[in-house]
């Protein structure tokens, strides 16, 4: 991935991020604000709900001392302050009254605590109702929260008690409203808000028993455990419940406990927020995120390119400079004339790459020098070794001259003879430099490798096991399906015939040579092993060095020769070895040479270096 | 002379005294005396929807009402007496054949009787009627003939003996009527039907070619389906002459003044189970609610000291063997029996949706069952009986169906059994319904079996406005209109 993609990258990615941040944050806020509004609203229904219970239950107590004031409730607890006197007469009466006090409830009690009428339950007269006879200042007690029987089950009531006492007797009347939908319905709620109340009529939870204004509460069962915890453990409790898959039907309940005068809890009043508003905003912020994020895109895509542009194009110069440098390219300049950190590296590359120019060329003069050093003592060396026997032979033919004519035609036949073969050993010599100076350029053929090295390894044969001396064992391992390349068969029949002969030179006491060719991805691998003394590290850095040798009698060409060779081919030569044990060359090459290699310029050889010197 | 001008004046005084007391006793005689004309105002609970006593009515309510018109425009073979003793009416005899066997019988009709559409009341005329009502019997006419008056005798052949026959054909759904096309029915009775609207308001007027006399009413108008409290208002404004009161409201109105009037008890108010109840099966469970039940509570407070708590089917007045009956309350020998079951049982007690007084007498039950353990849930059944909830049990209203205790036993098993799981045994027609040994012991044996549990005995109740003279029901209450004058009447 380029750095101009990464910073491409980057700028919207920073743009996007920025802009996701801040729409989460406002949605945070946003939803903080809800809530705290939705506190605010349970709290004013919480307070409406107390004070509209207040109201309504100093209502009912006011309803219910009046029917205990009226003529007729004297009338009839004077009646029945009698003896033997008969209830019956006023079995229906509380129906009457509740209808025309409108009170849902009332319960007209005898001193003894028997029904003497019931409205909400006619048919219990006679039946107890013993809380009225606890010792309670009842008209000081006021309105009150209570569970109330009836034929259909428990109700929950809002209840006031007063008392017409008549002598030592005393008939009570108790009455009361439902609280329930009508109840809930005289709250004024804030718009998306509503009261729901839960009356713990049964032991379990009851659907029936969860009213709103309207009734029973659909799907009032979702409810259920919020309700649950509430009665296990009463306490403000709140949860969420999403009434359909649509993430706006989601409502935040409150739930807060409402207890009797014996602390029993008796109602939940459940206060509802719906959550649309705020889906509906938080929907609104995405979308406006979305918007802002879309065009901040587009803008940090625009910006990014030229921003990418700008910056990289510095640094692009700089990687072109540097890969030209890499090419070769000593003289590579880069011209950036920018005053930021861009400008002060391309000048310290300008400065590096003048620098290294200038080293290479003194390493470059440097190696000439040590070469033609080397090419001297070289030649010193290989020169000296037949002048000496040239200057003993012509010594011998003087002093042969000086002491007879009959001696002196001996000596001078056997003189003459070894004069012409050491003139002849100079001309060997001579030619070899000659021939590594005079290296051919390769002629490209299809060639198989194989074959090749099956041609060396049969002309070896015979040296592989000279009589008297140590045999060598040959081992080929050959790709049968090596690839054809195309290569010079004569230049590679030569180096690779170099390479043989260095590894019967190393292995004096005998071995095996192991010859190997197998497929690369885009060529062939040659590798040529033997079993001999290994090399040092030094040896290996240095062996290709031309006129390096580890030999006695080496020129120290011959493994310059096939490193010639191979480059000649696009080809790459590597050694491998550890002293004691042996050492292994492998030649890798191309199967299609480039054009360029192949027509490579002339050796450096051919360069005429005493010009140089001459300059 | 002043001795003799005094007893002069004294004479005078005395004479003028005479005068005074003997129009007084002229006047007195004459208020006394019946008057004809007028039109009695009725207003009944129920709604009639047919006048024909073959169509049943949907509540026993309604039927007590169809039952109450028909006295009015139709005549049966025989009528019954104030004390329930047969009385002849279009039958002038009748004979059971002389082996004794109470399986034929021979009706004499009575001669010279005409339908109010002038058709003659005879053999071909009245046996439709008969038969209709009690289809098993066969019928076969007789003409005896005594030289001057061909008389119709009807030999009635009931297959199986029927000794309280006369009663039989004193029942209101043995009424002889002539069926016409769309329903219409034309009567002998006393009153002819002038507007028929079925289940609102009828018009009947003085048949004057009637054969028991003119009646002393002009007309009587009828209006159906009043509200109990309509009716009482309606009374008490003077709007109407008759009512129908339910008695659970008749001491109140007697408290407030209204001139009211009650039958012996001619009603039983009662709870049975159905054979469909799983729970009912079990004898525990209905033994242990009839203890549960407080049934001088019922009557004291529900029905307002109207009626009598019942132990049995029939009442005292009727069999006078009802006293031998017991009905204790005992909730906590309920409590006890209803603790051996398991699981507890739980009934659902229905009542009729449009009867406050069932509903009433449920609710009280299903307290009383509450208090002694038992789980009795009262529930109404609406009118639409498709839409009626499963039961195990109802309240239901048996009329005393004829003064004649065998046939008003053997007519309430045979409503009891069609609902209830009542032994085969105990449905057979009786031996001899007159021997009240057998009734007893017939009685005896199906209370033993709580199949059903009587609750209370109730009378028929009517509230009177101070002009209706002469009023006189049957002590089963039904209604003599034919004798009732209006006092202020024109002459």
């Amino acid at each position: 991935m380029s750095f101009r993609f990464k910073m491409f990258v980057l700028f919207p990615l920073v743009v996007v991020a920025a802009v996701a941040v801040v729409a989460v944050g406002v949605t945070m806020s946003t939803r903080r604000a809800f809530e705290q509004l939705d506190a605010a609203h349970t709290d004013a229904i919480v307070a409406q709900f107390k004070s509209e219970f207040s109201s309504q239950g100093e209502e009912i107590a006011r309803r219910v001392q009046g029917i205990a004031d009226a003529e007729a409730t004297i009338r009839m607890a004077l009646t029945l302050s009698r003896p033997s006197a008969d209830e019956s007469v006023y079995v229906s009466d509380a129906q009457g009254l509740a209808k025309s006090h409108q009170l849902d409830f009332l319960e007209l009690v005898d001193t003894g605590g028997a029904i003497i009428s019931s409205a909400q339950w006619p048919a219990r007269f006679g039946y107890k109702e013993s809380w009225l006879l606890q010792k309670i200042d009842w008209s000081a007690r006021g309105a009150f929260l209570k569970k109330i029987d009836t034929p259909d089950g428990p109700a929950l009531a809002l209840m006031a008690v007063s008392v017409v006492p008549v002598g030592s007797v005393n008939i009570y009347i108790a009455g009361g409203e439902r609280l329930g939908n009508s109840f809930l319905a005289s709250l004024a709620l804030p718009e998306g808000t509503r009261a729901l109340l839960y009356s713990n009529l049964d032991p379990n939870f009851a659907s029936l028993d969860l009213t709103d204004v309207n009734g029973p509460v659909p799907q009032a069962d979702r409810l259920a455990s919020l309700i649950g915890r509430e009665l296990q453990q009463p306490g403000n409790v709140t949860t969420t419940i999403q009434w359909t898959p649509d993430p706006a039907s989601a409502e935040v309940f409150h739930a807060i406990p409402i207890t009797g005068p014996d602390n029993d809890l008796l109602a939940i009043l459940l206060v509802g927020s719906s959550r649309r508003d705020l889906t509906l905003l938080e929907g609104r912020i995405r979308i406006l995120a979305l918007y802002v994020g879309g065009i901040a895109l587009l803008l940090g895509i625009l910006l990014s390119l030229w921003a990418a542009a700008r910056m990289t194009r510095p640094i692009g110069k700089l990687a072109a400079g540097a890969a030209a440098v890499a090419s070769g390219d000593w003289n590579a300049r880069v011209d950036i004339r920018s005053h930021d950190e861009i400008g002060s590296l391309a000048r310290a590359f300008n400065h590096m790459t003048g620098q290294l120019a200038e080293q290479r060329e003194r390493l470059v003069q440097a190696e000439r020098v040590a070469a033609w050093r080397e090419l001297a003592r070289r030649l010193a060396h290989e020169l000296k070794n037949p002048l000496f026997p040239l200057q003993i032979t012509v010594e011998n033919l003087r002093r042969a001259r000086e002491q007879g004519a009959n001696e002196f035609d001996e000596t001078f036949r056997e003189s003459t003879s070894t004069l012409l073969a050491e003139i002849e050993n100079l001309k060997t010599i001579v030619g070899r430099f000659s021939d590594f100076a005079k290296m051919p350029h390769p002629e490209l053929h299809p060639v198989n490798l194989n074959e090749i090295v099956r041609g060396i390894v049969r002309l070896f044969e015979p040296r592989f096991a000279v009589v008297g001396q140590p045999a060598v064992t040959p081992e080929l391992h050959l790709d049968e399906k090596l690839p054809v390349i195309q290569a010079d068969a004569t230049l590679l029949h030569r180096a690779i015939e170099n390479l043989v002969l260095n590894a019967l030179d190393a292995m004096p006491a005998g071995g095996t040579l192991t010859i190997r060719t197998s497929r690369q991805e885009n060529g062939v691998r040659l590798e040529i092993s033997d079993t001999g003394a290994g090399l040092t590290r030094e040896e290996c850095e240095r062996l290709f060095t031309p006129y390096y040798t580890t030999k006695q009698h080496g020129t120290g060409l011959g493994l310059a020769i096939v490193q010639s060779v191979v480059a000649d081919h696009g080809g790459r030569i590597s050694v491998s070895s550890e002293p004691g044990h042996g050492a292994t060359f492998r030649i890798d090459l191309p199967a299609r040479p480039a054009v360029a290699v192949a027509k490579a310029p002339p050796p450096v050889e051919s360069k005429p270096l005493f010009a140089k010197r001459g300059a | 002379m002043k001795p003799i001008f005094c007893a002069r004046r004294m004479r005078n005084k005395l004479s003028l005294a005479l005068l005074v007391v003997v129009i007084a006793a002229l006047a007195a005689f004459a208020a006394r005396r019946p008057r004809y004309g007028g039109t009695l105002t009725v207003e009944l609970a129920g709604r009639v929807t047919s006048l024909d006593p073959a169509q049943p009515q949907a509540s026993v309510e309604d039927q007590l009402s169809q039952d109450h018109l028909l006295t009015l425009f139709a005549d049966r073979l025989v009528a019954l007496g104030s004390h329930g003793q047969p009385q002849p009416a279009l039958a002038v005899k009748w004979n059971y054949s002389l082996n004794n066997d109470f399986i034929h019988w021979f009706i004499t009709l009575r001669t010279g009787v005409i339908f109010q559409d002038g058709t003659p009341v005879n053999y071909e005329s009245v046996v439709p009627s008969l038969q209709l009502a009690n289809p098993t019997w066969s019928f076969q006419k007789l003409v005896p003939s005594d030289g001057h008056i061909t008389f119709d005798v009807i030999l009635v052949d009931t297959k199986i003996p029927v000794p309280d026959l006369p009663y039989i054909l004193a029942e209101p759904r043995n009424s002889i009527l002539l069926r016409k096309s769309f329903g219409a029915v034309v009567g002998s009775g006393p009153f002819r039907i002038t507007t028929w609207e079925p289940g609102q308001h009828a018009v009947l007027t003085a048949n004057d070619d009637y054969w028991g006399g003119r009646p002393f009413l002009d007309s009587i108008d009828v209006q159906m389906g009043r509200a109990a409290r309509d009716r009482m208002m309606d009374l008490d404004l003077g709007k109407s002459d008759l009512i129908e009161v339910s008695p659970e409201i008749a001491r109140l109105a007697a408290a407030r003044g209204s001139r009211i009037s009650a039958s012996d008890p001619s009603e039983l108010l009662a709870v049975v189970f159905l054979r469909t109840s799983a729970v009912a099966k079990d004898i525990r469970a209905r033994q242990a609610l009839s203890l549960a039940i407080d049934r001088a509570s019922l009557v004291n407070f529900v029905l307002q000291k109207e009626g009598e708590p019942a132990a049995a089917l029939l009442p005292q007045w009727s069999a006078g063997y009802a006293f031998l009956f017991s009905a204790p309350f005992d909730p906590a020998a309920s409590q006890q029996l209803a603790a051996q079951i398991s699981p507890a049982p739980a009934l659902k007690l229905g009542y009729d949706s449009a009867d406050a007084l069932e509903r009433m007498i449920a609710q009280r039950i299903a307290v009383n069952a509450q208090a002694a353990g038992i789980a009795v849930s009262a529930q109404a059944i609406p009118g639409d009986a498709s839409a009626a909830p499963a039961l195990d049990a109802r309240v239901i209203r048996l009329p005393l169906s004829s003064p004649a205790p065998g046939i008003a036993l053997e007519n309430s098993i045979q409503s009891l059994a069609a609902i209830a799981d009542i032994d085969p045994s105990l449905t057979a027609p009786l031996a001899n319904p007159d021997d009240l040994d057998s009734l007893y012991s017939r009685e005896r044996a199906l209370l033993d079996t709580y199949e059903f549990i009587p609750l209370v005995h109730l009378p028929q109740v009517v509230g009177l406005s101070a002009r209706v003279r002469d009023w006189m029901p049957l002590r089963s209450g039904e209604w003599r209109l034919a004798d009732v004058w209006l006092d202020g009447a024109p002459q």
